[in-house]
């Protein structure tokens, strides 16, 4: 008679393959600890180049500051404040410049003819702008005439006054003729800058 | 296939459902008086090595409802020694039980469910009044016997879980857990000569246990087992009345007429238990034994090892599948 019969718990394919899927799973368990012992060693080392980096640029950092601090208390000291007074001062003095006396000299002389003379200038500041005061001395009323005809045509000067006329008599018998006048200068109107 | 299916292949089976039968290459026979085993060449069906060694009295207690292994450390050196000379098979090994230890029934069913889940549970129900212990602590496995329009017939076994845990217990040392477990007597069947319609007795005689079975052409019809009080080599006579009881139950019960008795009994028994069973049946009774080509790679002792200890492993090597 056959027998067909066991009382034997068959083992369950879990168990019957759990040696051919342990091999694999064990690569696969290395290969994963393997790439996450790379991928940790990697992370590791790019940590520590960001840390040293950040270490040296707050190491710079504080060289800076500290070289600021150094700066702030040098500025600090009574001299270097004098210093920066100073330098403060002739800024200010710069900046308030506006007339050019090497531009004003030079259109001035345009306008002088040849026997005439200028014997005095004088300027001052007013609500209109710049006040100029000149004395010219001529041989001539002709040569006066010319310069306070050049005065007024000149783009550079406006409101032309006269406010004294004279001789001088000199030593050979010769007249010299004196003439007194103020004009307002019209700065920028006509210069590129008044250094 | 649907999930339930899929899961059950691919999970462990907790609730220990058993398998169909297998042969390892290695079987071991554990009887109250001594532990035998085999080494099995499935391809050619023979016994390539066989051994056995003695157990002290009280050492393996063959009982249904509560342990059987008195003395684990003997039993367990008795299987060492005797794996030492059969070889451990490098596998998984089969077990043959005592047969005190599984209850055997013949179980009759009006209808029986195709799911082998449902068929069990009723198989596990309907044993559960000749369990010496609650049903659900049982192992359970079954065989069609017949399958009629009215009825079908089943050979059930039962044996409780934390019998079966022990002896695998003292099998940890060796290999993982069985993969053939059977009552020894079971294991004897296939050597019954096939194809004969009349009734055929196995009766088998092993450690103070005898175990009595009737075949009907290809089922079984009747399975008893009792443990003998008084059974010595000297005296007989138990096994002689439990042979005569067998016989009449037979014709009384069964209405069959005993055509032939086979004997098997281990230890060897005395040369005149045949003729005093013949007298009291009136049959010619044989003694059980394998195809001889089984044992042709065994030595003389080996032989007379097989033939007094180990038939149970020709059994099973004849039980084709």
């Amino acid at each position: 008679m056959r027998v067909t019969l066991n009382l034997a718990i068959p083992p369950s394919a879990q168990e019957r393959y759990a040696l051919v899927w342990a091999i694999p799973a064990t690569l696969l368990g290395i290969a994963g600890v393997v790439l996450i012992l790379v991928f940790t060693v990697r992370t590791y080392r790019q940590y520590k180049v960001v840390a040293r980096s950040v270490a040296e640029y707050q190491d710079r950092d504080n060289v800076v500051r500290a070289q600021e601090m150094a700066v702030r208390r040098q500025l600090d000291e009574p001299q270097t404040r004098r210093l920066l007074n100073d330098v403060q001062f002739v800024n200010s003095l710069i900046e308030q410049k506006q007339v050019s006396l090497t531009g004003l000299v030079a259109d001035i002389t345009d306008l002088i003819p040849d026997d005439v003379r200028l014997s005095s200038l004088a300027m001052a500041p007013d609500k209109e702008g710049l006040a100029i005061r000149f004395v010219i001395t001529g041989k001539n009323a002709g040569a006066i005439e010319s310069f306070l005809s050049n005065l007024e045509d000149s783009p550079s000067f406006k409101d032309v006054a006269i406010i004294n006329e004279g001789f001088e008599v000199t030593g050979a018998s010769a007249e010299l003729e004196n003439i007194a006048c103020t004009a307002h200068y019209l700065v920028g109107e006509h210069q590129s800058g008044g250094e | 296939m649907n999930w339930q299916t899929l899961k059950s292949k691919i999970l462990p089976k907790s609730g220990g459902r058993t398998g169909a039968f297998t042969l390892p290459s290695v079987v071991l026979d554990l009887q109250p008086g001594f532990v035998a085993g085999a080494s099995l060449d499935r391809k050619s069906r023979q016994v390539r090595r066989v051994a056995v060694r003695q157990l002290e009295p009280g050492a393996l207690e063959p009982l249904a409802g509560r342990p059987n292994l008195a003395k684990q450390e003997i039993v367990r050196r008795a299987i060492k020694e005797v794996l030492e000379s059969v070889g451990n098979g490098g596998g998984r090994l089969g077990i043959l039980l005592p047969d005190p230890t599984v209850r055997v029934a013949i179980l009759r069913f009006e209808t029986l469910s195709a799911r082998r889940s449902e068929a069990e549970a009723l198989v596990r129900w309907k044993m559960g009044s000749i369990l010496p212990f609650p049903p659900e602590e049982a192992r359970v496995t079954f065989q069609l016997l017949s399958k009629g329009e009215q009825s079908v017939e089943l050979l059930a076994m039962a044996v409780r879980n934390s019998i079966i845990a022990e002896y695998e217990a003292v099998l940890e040392e060796v290999g993982a857990g069985p993969a053939l477990v059977l009552p020894a007597t079971a294991a004897l069947l296939p050597l019954l000569p096939a194809g004969n319609e009349g009734s055929q007795v196995l009766v088998h005689v092993c450690s103070g246990s005898v175990t009595s079975v009737v075949v009907v052409g290809d089922g079984i019809s009747f399975w008893r087992n009792r443990q003998l009080e008084n059974l010595t080599a000297a005296d007989d006579s138990e096994v002689v009345s439990e042979f005569a009881r067998v016989v009449a139950a037979c014709r009384d019960h069964l209405k069959s007429e005993i055509e032939d008795l086979y004997i098997y009994v281990r230890p060897p028994a005395s040369s005149s238990l045949d003729n005093e069973i013949g007298k009291v049946t009136g049959r010619r009774v044989q003694f059980l034994t394998g195809d001889a080509s089984q044992a042709e790679s065994l030595q003389p002792p080996e032989k007379k090892i097989l033939e007094g200890f180990g038939m149970t492993f020709a059994g099973l090597l004849e039980n084709r599948n």
